[in-house]
């Protein structure tokens, strides 16, 4: 049996809010005794007092925690939120591990944590073997090789291994998060909990509802995460002949230009992976979080709330599959969104949850938080795809276990 | 050998002439080829193009939209908020709890970081309330707020878009409330500012619009409201406490001189009982000494000596009555008389009551009619007490109604009691007697009471016996227009 308890805080004190969130999960979950727990605090916070508070709270339970923009359990936004999420995992199996100092090397740091995951879960399993099912990723944005880890990551478990996540957040896109591994509170580092279990269900859906818009260009000339130019122009240039006079938006209202026109990536199956500018430079070039290779194909891709609304559908819907198809319902629900989501959707941004809710049985938990930027695959569903770094996404996680 | 030079030359020739056509004819053909392909390129450049226009009038319309639909969020958010606020301020006159009912969220759905509100006190001229918003980690700033003061002179919103926007005289200000921009609107109640409401931002990511203005000033309006309908509660409940206070206190006086009255009351019934039983033995004895005269035993009296001795009969038995009268009033006040309430006929009592008023309607040819509810047969009464109110109110209607007048005693059923009215067509009561008629003593002022003397206590008793029975009474009349004394006995329920 899977359960979990969940409880929310929005007071201004970062240990009160821990305790009366930690106290509150605890109460939720009921008569069930946590074995793992992951907290989800906005950026304003201290992490570190709201681990203690929580630990404090519900005993030395395994603990992982990271900074958000907001959570998604509230209807409302939130400026001041903790969210603690405490799991009760008799059939199932959650490790966790942390790994730092990953910009030096992003690739080996994937390669050992995925490694280090696996010992921690063979000692806990005591030499018996069980399906490993996914894997939940957090990690900051000291390091714009993402790519790199993950690839280290896929070579352990699998390129088409199950893995969703979120990078922690600061104030703004450019600010680190924080990532917390029990009282350890650590930026530059990359956390992952590796699910297994033989009767755990696992579902994945990611989709971002962005359309392509104009004709593919090449990128001519990159540099590390910066794209110098496309096609035969600069980005600025590329983004003139698309918004003509209203190009001072770029430089006026940055975060909402880009919300509405990302650069897409098509990768597999007509799938675009969404590639958000951080910075417009003076040299008309553009900043991204993540590398764009020389030779990659972009294209201007644009948004409505309704395309968004309906990907929302779409994510829940593959990611429900394994429940369908043995006439389930998931034990809870893990969700990822992209802070531009919160953007374009405005006043609409409830309807996210709302959509998910309204397909669920009530009993059903979802939680969640808004990110920068969330890992998960392109393809969902029946048969998962291969995990990436990604951009205005909403990714779904379901979990449940069978009879 | 020449014809086969010849032939062989033609031969030559013709092959060169056929390369020669086919090499043109290749070339032709590759030449359209060419062109098609140009052509076919130029097409998909005019589609490309096409496409690329699309997309730029796409990205366009999108972006209008999206601002229009930004715009209407902003909207409705700053809407929703405003409602939400000014609900929560319309329940409550207490000015700290209207300021207490906005919170950060409200704030920071209508899009601002810190909100700063400041009350004045009138009469102290110097600020009051005061709530700040959005100072919970940096903490409250600590300087003198008399310096908004002045501020409240501008009737008018005051929009600073950001840092540079900032106007001298406010740099002091805006620098202790840590805002590059803001808005400050005052909180106007006619025409005067009671109040000053600022909204700001510390970060210079959020920048309030000229737009905000119109929904700011709303609220400020709504506010200002809600804190001078406070006071004004405030005023009112001031004053209901004082006059609750003053009612108390002309109660408690009442009270006293009620209870000073009613005492007063009891002494003087005390007093009446106590000179009525003094009077009274004096008064058996002249009696008794009158009739004993009278009756020869102690010898033959002369006429005028007789006459003169049932003068003194007839005056003390009319004092005795007196007496009896004002005793009776006195047991029924002072409760030491009870009603012996008892079922009786209605038959019984109207006979009894004939019998007596028979002879003096006869006397004076007035005509008598009794009209009765066939319902009613009896009714819970002291007999003996209700026929003293009956012959009192019929003595008083035959008194004052003239020879070949009308009486009347009408009896009727009223669900829970029963009336009697006594209706006559005599000389009527003046306007100004009416309220006093029941008073003891209180007789009119009419040539018919000057004529005949009385002791003025029958309705005072009447009225007293049909009050002991729980009833009512009450008289209708008009100079002329004769009288109508009507009394009710309530019904009981076995």
């Amino acid at each position: 049996m899977l359960s979990i308890g969940i409880g929310i805080s929005g007071l201004i004190n970062s240990y009160l809010a821990g305790r009366d969130s930690a106290l509150k999960a605890l109460d939720s979950l009921g008569p069930e005794v946590p074995d793992f727990g992951i907290v989800l605090s906005t950026y304003n916070y201290s992490i570190k007092n709201i681990i203690t508070a929580t630990r404090s709270t519900v005993g030395n339970r395994p603990l992982i925690g990271i900074t958000t923009l907001g959570q998604i359990l509230d209807r409302q936004e939130k400026k001041y939120s903790v969210l603690v999420a405490l799991i009760s995992t008799e059939r199932a199996h959650f490790v966790a591990e942390t790994i730092e100092g990953i910009s030096k090397n992003p690739y080996t740091s994937g390669h050992h944590l995925a490694w280090q995951l696996l010992e921690e879960l063979g000692k806990k399993l005591e030499g018996s073997e069980v399906p490993r099912k996914a894997l939940i990723i957090f990690c900051d944005n000291t390091t714009i090789m993402h790519s790199e880890f993950l690839k280290g990551l896929q070579e352990v478990l699998g390129l088409k291994f199950p893995i969703v996540g979120a990078l922690s957040c600061g104030e703004n896109i450019l600010r680190h998060g924080l990532q917390a591994n029990n009282e350890k509170v650590i930026s530059d580092s990359l956390s992952g909990i590796l699910l297994a279990g033989t009767n755990l269900i696992i579902g994945v859906g990611a989709r971002h509802g962005w359309q392509p818009l104009g004709l593919p260009q090449p990128v001519t000339k990159a540099v590390k995460n910066k794209i110098i130019s496309i096609g035969n122009m600069v980005p600025y240039q590329f983004y003139k002949r698309y918004l003509a006079d209203n190009i001072n938006i770029l430089e006026n209202e940055p975060t909402i230009a880009f919300a509405l026109f990302p650069l897409g990536i098509m990768i597999e199956k007509k799938r675009y992976l969404l590639r958000i500018p951080i910075s417009l430079n003076s040299d008309g070039s553009l900043s991204f979080q993540t590398i764009v290779p020389e030779g990659t194909e972009v294209r201007l891709m644009i948004a409505y709330r309704e395309q968004l609304l309906e990907a929302t559908k779409q994510a829940l819907e593959e990611a429900l599959v394994p429940f369908r198809q043995r006439r389930l319902s998931p034990q809870f629900i893990m969700v990822f969104s992209s802070y531009l989501r919160k953007e374009i959707l405005g006043i609409d941004l409830s309807q996210e949850l709302a959509i998910i809710k309204r397909k669920l049985p009530e009993k059903v938990k979802v939680f969640g938080c808004y990110s920068f930027g969330e890992f998960g695959p392109l393809v969902g569903g029946d048969e998962i795809g291969t995990a990436y770094f990604q951009n205005g996404t909403i990714v779904i996680l379901t979990i449940g276990t069978d009879k | 050998m020449y014809v086969n030079i010849s032939l062989a030359l033609l031969i030559v020739f013709l092959a060169l002439i056929t390369l020669l056509a086919f090499t043109i004819t290749l070339l032709g053909q590759e030449k359209k080829a060419k062109a098609r392909i140009i052509r076919e390129l130029e097409h998909l450049r005019s589609i490309y193009d096409e496409v690329e226009e699309q997309s730029k009038l796409l990205a366009e319309t999108n972006l209008k939209f999206q601002k229009t639909q930004r715009e209407l969020d902003k909207k409705m958010r700053s809407l929703y908020t405003l409602y939400k606020i000014t609900q929560a301020i319309s329940r409550t006159f207490d000015i700290d709890e209207i300021l207490n009912n906005i919170e950060l969220e409200d704030i920071e759905k209508l899009g601002f970081e810190k909100g700063i509100f400041l009350i004045k006190d009138e009469k102290a001229k110097e600020i009051r309330y005061k709530k700040f918003i959005g100072y919970e980690r940096d903490g409250i700033p600590n300087f003198d707020l008399n310096q908004f003061l002045p501020l409240l002179e501008n009737k008018e919103p005051i929009f600073v878009r950001s840092k540079v926007h900032i106007p001298k005289d406010l740099e002091y200000l805006s620098k202790s409330l840590n805002l590059t921009s803001f808005i400050m609107v005052p909180l106007v109640i006619r025409n005067k500012a009671i109040g000053l409401m600022t909204l700001g931002n510390t970060t210079p990511y959020h920048k309030p619009e000229e737009t905000d203005i119109e929904i700011l000033s709303v609220l400020a309006n709504q506010l200002a409201q809600s804190i001078e309908n406070a006071r004004l509660y405030e005023e009112l409940w001031i004053a209901y406490q004082d006059l609750e206070k003053r009612v108390k206190q002309r109660t408690l006086e009442l009270e006293r001189a009620n209870q000073a009255l009613t005492k007063m009351n009891q002494m003087k019934s005390e007093f009446v009982s106590a000179v009525a039983h003094e009077l009274r033995t004096p008064l058996t004895s002249i009696k008794g000494y009158a009739t004993i005269l009278t009756s020869g035993r102690l010898g033959e009296l002369k006429p005028e000596q007789k006459e003169r001795l049932e003068r003194i009969n007839k005056h003390s038995n009319d004092l005795a009555q007196l007496i009896n009268n004002l005793l009776d009033i006195s047991r029924i006040e002072s409760g030491r008389v009870t009603m012996e309430i008892r079922e009786t006929p209605l038959d019984e009592i109207i006979k009894d009551v004939s019998e007596i008023i028979f002879p003096q309607v006869e006397e004076k040819s007035i005509k008598f009619e009794i009209e009765r509810d066939p319902v009613i047969n009896k009714i819970w009464v002291d007999r003996q007490q209700i026929e003293r109110v009956l012959i009192n109110i019929l003595g008083n209607a035959v008194k004052f109604t003239p020879e070949n007048g009308s009486i009347t005693m009408r009896i009727k059923d009223k669900d829970d009691y029963i009336q009697i009215d006594i209706i006559d067509s005599g000389t009527g009561i003046a306007s100004q007697d009416l309220d006093r008629i029941f008073d003891e003593f209180y007789r009119g002022d009419n040539p018919i009471n000057r004529e005949k003397k009385g002791t003025g206590l029958g309705l005072s008793l009447a009225k007293k016996i049909v009050e002991a029975h729980g009833g009512k009474i009450w008289v209708e009349s008009k100079i002329g227009k004769g009288s109508k004394f009507s009394f009710t006995i309530p019904k009981r329920n076995g």
